[in-house]
């Protein structure tokens, strides 16, 4: 093992284990009932491998890992599609949701990995709304922390508010998904910019859903009801949910996927939100699955495509 | 008669009659039919109380029962043969395929109007030709910067007024609408833009441009948007749309055929129910179009 090496690089590798293990096991709500056993012994076995991430290092691909079997995992930092793999042969992917509201669409990709939709698991949440005086996540307020609670998925409150006791960076938190092997994250309403360390940490692996047909009524203060608002008012008569890759900017990055639904004449914002709402589930268990299935190609010119997966010659 | 009123208000009105005169460069081919009615026109022009200041339709005072015309804006229960035909000018600078489609809708009763008069900004352009073979008038607008007689703004809508004008449909016109234009015919000047506007519209994005655009950018939709003209390009209020895929292995002239052949069917429809005064406005003002079928549905 390369630990003296490493820990020289960054300064707060010397405190690594005490320090940082420390935070992120505070950071976490780990589930109180039995099942969390599963939970925190890979926690357990994870303290130790946590000294070889190094802000130089941070990149899938440079990862290396122990022999320990049990943390042999293939990050691919752009899946390639393996056509002759059967499903069974794929391997699950760690999923963490990013949310800062209600959660619906957290829930409809929890469901469908529950039922076999989508081929991997959600391992974490992540949200930006919390308790007034307790950093501590099991205070966390949000709809979709109930439910994560609920389901025994760990939460971590980021960013966390300026008076919290501990500083809980970016960095930190870009190692706490990687303790939980985080492949994807999927951004399901979460109304903080993503810091630039984890989209540097993330490579295309960072996809987040709008509730527009981008580049149309995308950016800065373009989120929830206001999308919907802006839409009418403009006299556009259809609307949609896009999910995109996430690069340094709101709502800029490669669009991967888009549906399109109607705007009536007689629509109130809330009637055509809750129209591309139901459109946002359908399409985000969509592109979850082909996701987890490594179904996702990139043209010449750089736009990524999603392989049918009923006809692996169509690409939508 | 008002002449002695008239002309002291602008100066071009004592030019009139020498500009006027059919054989200039402005009318590129002037039919006979037109002649005649423009000779009995220059004497009304004086007539009338025009001026800048009283340019909207409703303050037009003809006398002569041959312009006496009715203006039956919003009057729903007349059947189509009490609402008059309307007079439409179509502003092209290419080919011209929605001009043309719109010019047989024209002829076939789909469409209640007539285009009275094309504008063009190149002479020799596909549109212009076809308005020459059905022998509809064309202006040059604007003109060479290094031709004899300076055509202005003002001219244009004297001479679109001239033809009385209803309706004005950009289609494929590439130069901005000069703000007199866009004031005097308030409402009336419609513009077809090639992608989902707000989305790649805008200074620049013309042609096969918005396609290009449109596939590098990764959107899986498009279509052609309808809007009302306003001072700026592409930015005025949207009257309607139509939605066409965007597939995974399309070039931009593939996309473009696709969005086309939607552009000609939309067109055509807004441009009856333009004629048909079924335009109407919702209370934060997008305009909404009535369906013919069923009145009390809005699209």
């Amino acid at each position: 093992m390369e630990t003296q090496n490493i820990v020289h690089r960054g300064s707060f590798h010397s405190a690594f284990p005490s320090i940082l293990s420390r935070k992120i096991h505070r950071a976490l709500t780990l589930p109180i009932h039995s099942s969390s056993k599963i939970h925190s012994s890979k926690w357990a076995s994870l303290k130790i491998h946590c000294p070889f991430y190094s802000d130089t290092l941070l990149t899938k691909t440079n990862l290396q890992c122990s022999r320990k079997s049990v943390d042999k995992v293939k990050y691919k930092g752009i899946p390639d599609i393996e056509e002759d793999k059967p499903k069974a042969n794929i391997r699950r992917k760690n999923i963490a949701v990013f949310v800062s509201g209600g959660g619906s669409n957290f829930r409809s990709i929890y469901e469908a990995t529950v039922d076999g939709s989508v081929h991997g698991d959600i391992v974490v949440l992540v949200t930006n709304n919390h308790v007034p005086q307790s950093m501590y996540a099991y205070d966390a307020d949000c709809g979709g922390a109930e439910y994560a609670r609920d389901k025994h998925i760990p939460i971590i409150v980021f960013p966390k508010k300026k008076d919290a006791q501990e500083v809980f960076s970016a960095e930190d938190l870009v190692i706490a998904l990687r303790s939980f092997k985080v492949d994807f994250i999927l951004l399901a309403g979460y109304l903080k910019l993503i810091p630039s360390e984890l989209i540097r940490a993330y490579p295309k692996s960072i996809l987040n859903i709008h509730p527009s047909l981008l580049p149309a009524f995308g950016g800065k203060g373009y989120y929830g009801m206001k999308v919907h608002k802006a839409v009418i008012a403009s006299g556009a008569r259809y609307s949609g949910a896009t999910i995109h890759y996430v690069d340094e900017q709101y709502d800029t990055g490669r669009i991967l996927a888009q549906r399109v639904v109607p705007v009536l004449a007689k629509d109130t914002a809330e009637e055509l939100a809750a129209r591309v709402l139901r459109e946002e589930h359908k399409l985000y268990v969509e592109v979850a699955a082909a996701l987890c299935e490594e179904r996702i190609t990139y043209r010449e010119d750089g736009v990524p495509l999603i392989q049918s997966k009923e006809n692996p010659n169509n690409y939508r | 008669m008002e002449i002695q009123n008239a002309i002291p208000r602008r100066s071009f009105h004592s030019a009139i009659p020498s500009i006027r005169i059919p054989k200039t460069n402005l009318f590129s081919k002037l039919p006979q039919i037109h002649s005649p009615k423009w000779a009995s026109l220059k004497i009304h022009y004086s007539s009338s109380s025009y001026s800048h200041t009283l340019i909207s339709k409703r303050n037009l005072q003809c006398r002569n029962s041959v312009d006496k015309v009715e203006y039956n804006k919003g009057v729903s229960d007349k059947p189509k043969a009490k609402i008059r035909r309307k007079n439409l000018a179509v502003f092209v600078s290419g080919g011209g395929s929605n001009f043309r489609s719109i010019y047989e809708a024209t002829l076939n009763g789909s469409v209640h109007g007539g285009v009275v008069v094309l504008v063009t900004n190149k002479h020799d352009c596909g549109g212009a030709e076809y308005a020459g073979d059905k022998s509809i008038p064309v202006i040059v607008f604007p003109g060479k910067k290094d031709s004899k007689e300076v055509f202005s703004t003002e001219d244009l809508v004297t001479a679109l007024r001239s033809y009385k004008v209803d309706f004005i449909l950009l289609a494929g016109y590439l130069k901005l609408i000069p703000v007199e234009l866009v004031r005097a015919y308030p409402k009336s000047i419609l513009n077809i833009h090639p992608s989902l506007l707000p989305a790649f519209g805008g200074k620049g994005y013309y042609g096969m441009k918005v396609h290009e655009a449109v596939i590098a950018s990764g959107a899986r939709y498009s279509g052609p948007t309808i809007h009302y003209v306003d001072e700026q390009y592409d930015t005025g209020r949207i009257l309607a749309q139509r939605v066409v895929p965007v597939l995974a292995k399309d070039t931009a002239q593939e996309l473009a055929s696709r969005v086309l052949h939607e552009e000609h069917k939309l067109y055509v429809d807004v441009a009856a129910a333009l004629c048909e005064e079924r335009i109407t406005w919702r209370e934060d003002g997008v305009p909404l179009i009535q369906s013919k079928e069923n009145p009390n549905e809005y699209w």
